[in-house]
């Protein structure tokens, strides 16, 4: 056909009318008992027309559905039982079906009540708070016929705002119940491997795993996605884009709460649809009735009573974000000038702060309410009022008593809400304290939930291990993960929570070994789940052990993959970020690269700002580490003048804080690099005698601080002084910290400089010995320490005239 | 860009991994496919494989697409990528038993893929705007252009049942046929 033809033929009357009559007639089916069939729409399924029932002279619906789907006779008797089983439906909400049958060529169609009005969701806009109960009125009429149908045994499958129509008088219709399963070629199955997707917004995670293990609950999330829509104006999840990342979303991602979105909504709101939306199906409703008892409680401004399950799971999976990730401990070099402990706590406490005055001024009553609120809801303007979230929690902790008397279970999943949010915030005395409580609920009752004692006995010994007390704790961590083991396996996420504890605890009572073989297991596990949140606090758990354990590299290599993540996840401004780029640089200018590390401490710095402010101690603790860098740097002076500065912050802001003994430290190694030697002496006295007395005698900080001492007074042509003050401190770093740690190689290191410079050439020889053989196993033979101590010998072996040992010391003295 | 349009509904498509625009590929063209392979006198059953069919092979050629509308139109495309996977399942003569389909119009056999083609094409930018201007107009507005345009009523009647004068009626007929009109036309426009 010439072009010319074809381009005009929608202009000429007569051409476009054949079309259109000959459309008409093409997809019109001649159904006997029914007349006048006209197209009104067409969709992913089918066809739909309205027609007249011959019988009635009433105008009815057919839904005509796409053509070959039915080739079989089986494939009939399905979608004729499933269509049976929707007629039987009788309910005020639910569009009847009247009759059903198979057209000549094979496609199924449906007669159904004709339903005029419009689409429930007609703009996308944010409805306001009249609006918002005028849609939850609508919804929850939904959910009561969602509930209906399951009653008798029928499931939705396909439940969307394209599915419900409102009536003339306001009503909304449910339509096309119980279909989604025998129309096959349908819009309904999501796969990455070809298979189209029409309805995936609204699919539920485990219908994008398989499709086929499906129940009443799978429609409950679809009724979640819609009570976010209608509450919001907008889907909770982006489902544009590759398939692959959309389905990523539904699996993982938590959605925005509804009453951050919209402040027209409140936090029950938020936890009515957060409970319907929740990833594992035992954290749904069970129910569509008690979905629709709910949504009308929330009408009449009652307590909900989804608030305890759902502020527990909520609080976990967002808590995740804000978990403790276990602190590297830097122990520096001696030599190259103390690094401090870094401890990494929970988010944003001025974010949280914020969160809470909202909650606080638009808060509905109930405890748990707030809790979730807290945690799930973000940015809110406050109204002048500055509430500390401490203040909140504590408040919530009193209430609890009372508010719930008489109903201890509601009691106990408040008890456990608060001890995770205590400990996110680092307040361990109060974690502990709801833990214990939650824990004397659970004893006191005659059927505890076994997922309540693992949780708050998981909570228990987080705090222990915060407050110090690992040693206490590990006894209690270990059979507690034994026993979550017993029940739920090893890939389960309350035992992977009560390993890492364990983990830690082990960690912090001297047991690294053990420690990084669950650490490590824990770290493989989240790697198969795929959760980006998981796996970046496992690595960087699994970091902390190693760089205690004195494998530097292995542990900034996981560091590395951590941050990676977390920029690309969260960006450079969150708080885990932050601290993982702190970790990260601590680590690299422990083993020595300061230059890399410069960056990265840029990088956390400025981020410690924005997230928590200039002052405070995680900003303070990023800023210590830098200077100890700019030191390592050979720019001392820049490091002392920062330095100072904050020394006298501390002593403003935190005078007992630990951190103040790195900060003399560090301070000390400063001015001794410019070449102030009894200034850096006094500091490291000062730094010393406060670490016997805060931290004790043999805690590794104070052992780096009486090494750091002991070194200088070396320097200072003071051996005789420092070598005994170094065999003592030998003695205790092989006890204390073992034969594996590099601290301890460093510490005989000095001790046989110091022995070096008294004439002692065996003492001095049997240190250096040692000091290599240890950093040969600890960060490996070609580790500047080792060659240092390799240097060393050779020298020591010329002096002595051994030339041959000497040779082969010089040999192993090769850097890379 | 409207990511409704053609065009982008195409670079959308290249992305492999992109399962929406696929799923509004379908949708949109199911249909075009099906009828198609209807004129054909394909079996029901055979067309859903036929469908399908089409639609592999377009992923594995989609993938790295380039629409360059110096090479033809892509209805054309379309229809080679149709036409040929007719014949890989049923050979050079598909020429299966009329379905004899109740309502639908008699299958001539005698009709080239082009014609055939063509007329599926027009019907499907028929639906198309349709689709489109069924928010435009009332449902009283559709219901008398159906009747007095489509299904070919006389004029006083659709006026006696709906209350208006035949002028109305008239009027109502044209302005749906020029939106109609015009609809297609920037459908068409945008298809290249």
């Amino acid at each position: 056909m010439a072009d010319n033809q074809t381009t005009t033929w929608f202009e000429d009357e007569a051409l476009l009318m054949a079309v259109v009559r000959g459309d008409a007639a093409l997809t019109t089916p001649v159904i006997a008992g029914y007349r006048d069939l006209r197209e009104l729409k067409r969709g992913g399924q089918g066809v739909v027309f309205v027609a007249v029932q011959q019988s009635t002279n009433r105008p009815v619906a057919i839904k005509l559905l796409l053509a070959g789907g039915l080739a079989t006779a089986g494939a009939r008797r399905r979608f004729e039982r499933e269509a049976e089983l929707a007629a039987s439906l009788r309910h005020p909400n639910i569009v009847r079906i009247f009759d059903s049958g198979v057209t000549g060529d094979g496609s199924p169609f449906l007669v159904m009540e004709y339903v005029e009005g419009g689409p429930l969701l007609a703009s996308s806009q944010k409805p306001d708070v009249a609006m918002l109960r005028a849609r939850m009125t609508t919804m929850m009429k939904v959910v009561g016929a969602v509930s209906h149908a399951h009653q008798h045994g029928v499931l939705h499958r396909d439940l969307k705002p394209g599915n419900v129509r409102i009536d003339n008088t306001g009503e909304p219709r449910v339509l096309d119940f119980g279909l989604a399963r025998s129309l096959g070629a349908a819009s309904l199955a999501v796969s990455a491997s070809g298979q189209f997707v029409g309805s995936l917004p609204w699919a539920s995670p485990e219908q994008l795993d398989d499709g086929v293990n499906t129940d009443t609950r799978s429609d409950i999330y679809a009724l979640g996605v819609m009570l976010h829509q209608l509450a919001t104006g907008s889907l909770p999840y982006d489902t544009t884009g590759p398939l692959s990342a959309a389905i990523d979303s539904v699996r993982h991602r938590v959605p925005e709460s509804v009453a951050r979105i919209n402040p027209a909504a409140d936090a029950n709101l938020s936890t009515i649809i957060s409970m319907c939306l929740a990833k594992e199906r035992d954290r749904r409703y069970p129910s569509a009735q008690e979905l629709a008892s709910d949504l009308e409680a929330w009408l009449e401004g009652e307590p909900i009573r989804a608030q305890r399950d759902s502020a527990w799971y909520t609080l976990r999976r967002n808590a995740a974000r804000y978990r403790t990730i276990a602190a590297v401990v830097g122990v520096a070099a001696v030599c190259l000038g103390a690094a401090s402990a870094v401890a990494i706590r929970a988010a944003s406490i001025a974010g949280r702060e914020r969160d809470a005055a909202h909650e606080a001024r638009g808060r509905a009553e109930t405890v748990t309410g707030v809790l979730t609120g807290m945690i799930v809801s973000p940015d809110p303007t406050i109204d002048g009022r500055d509430v500390r979230v401490v203040d909140v929690l504590d408040e919530a902790s009193r209430d609890a008593g009372t508010a719930f008397r008489g109903d201890a279970s509601s009691e106990l999943g408040v008890r456990i809400a608060l001890g995770h949010s205590y400990s996110s915030l680092g307040q361990a005395e109060a974690s502990l304290r709801e833990a214990e409580r939650a824990l004397a609920i659970i004893e006191a009752s005659s059927q505890p939930r076994p997922e309540d004692r693992v949780d708050a006995l998981t909570i228990r010994h987080t705090a222990m291990l915060e407050m110090g007390r690992e040693k206490d704790a590990v006894a209690g961590a270990n059979e507690n993960y034994v026993f979550a083991k017993g029940l739920w396996g090893d890939t389960q996420e309350r035992t992977l929570e009560a390993r890492s504890v364990l983990a830690g605890c082990l960690e912090g009572a001297g047991e690294h070994a053990a420690s990084v073989e669950h650490k490590r297991a824990i770290l493989e596990y989240r790697r198969e789940r795929g959760e980006p949140e998981g796996l970046i606090i496992a690595l960087n758990n699994l970091a902390v052990s190693l760089s205690s354990a004195g494998d530097l590299s292995a542990a900034s290599t996981l560091l590395a993959e951590a941050h990676a993540a977390l920029v690309e996840s969260e960006g450079p401004r969150h708080p885990n970020t932050v601290v993982t780029a702190l970790n990260l640089a601590t680590l690299l200018k422990q083993q020595g690269l300061a230059a890399e590390a410069m960056p990265l401490f840029e990088e956390a710095i400025a981020g410690a700002t924005e997230v928590w402010g200039p002052e405070h101690l995680q900003t303070l603790s990023a800023r210590g580490n830098r200077a100890t860098a700019l030191t390592d740097l050979d720019r001392p002076a820049e490091a002392a003048a920062e330095l100072e500065l904050l020394l006298a912050i501390y002593r403003r802001v935190a005078p007992e804080h630990p951190r103040i003994l790195n900060t003399l430290s560090n301070l000390a190694s400063a001015h001794r690099a410019m070449g102030d030697l009894d200034v850096a002496a006094t500091l490291f006295e000062e730094a010393v005698d406060r670490a016997t007395v805060v931290l004790g005698p043999t805690h590794r900080s104070t052992l780096m601080f009486r090494g750091n001492r002991a070194e200088l007074l070396t320097t200072m042509g003071r051996a005789a002084e420092s070598a005994p003050l170094l065999e003592r401190l030998a003695e205790d770093a092989r006890q204390e910290l073992g034969l594996d740690n590099w601290v301890t190689g460093t510490m005989l290191h000095n001790l046989g400089s110091a022995r070096t410079k008294i004439g002692d050439r065996a003492g001095a020889i049997a240190a250096f010995t040692e000091a290599y053989e240890i950093f040969t196993r600890s960060v490996g033979p070609s580790h500047h320490r080792a060659v240092s101590a390799a240097e060393e010998l050779a020298a020591l072996f010329e002096a002595d005239g051994d030339g041959k040992s000497a040779e082969a010391w010089r040999g192993r003295a090769v850097a890379p | 860009m409207n990511s409704h349009t053609h065009l982008s509904l195409l670079v959308r498509l290249s992305d492999e991994s992109n399962g929406l625009a696929w799923s509004e590929f379908w949708i949109r063209y199911g249909d075009l496919i099906r009828g198609f392979c209807l004129r054909r006198g394909l079996q029901a059953a055979d067309i859903e494989d036929v469908a399908q069919d089409v639609m592999f092979s377009l992923t594995k050629a989609m993938p790295g697409f380039r629409y360059d509308p110096a090479k033809g139109l892509f209805r054309s495309y379309l229809k080679t990528a149709v036409v040929r996977a007719i014949s890989r399942r049923f050979g050079q003569n598909a020429r299966q038993a009329s379905l004899g389909a109740a309502g639908s119009s008699s299958v001539a056999s005698e009709e080239d893929h082009d014609t055939q083609w063509e007329m599926e094409w027009r019907r499907y930018h028929y639906r198309r705007a349709m689709g489109t201007l069924e928010s435009e107009f009332s449902d009283r507005d559709r219901e008398v252009f159906h009747r007095y345009a489509t299904l070919g009523q006389p004029l006083q009647e659709v006026a006696a049942d709906f209350s208006l004068s035949d002028a109305t009626i008239y009027q109502i007929k044209s302005r749906v046929f020029r939106r109609l009109s015009e609809t297609i036309r920037n459908q068409v426009a945008e298809e290249g």
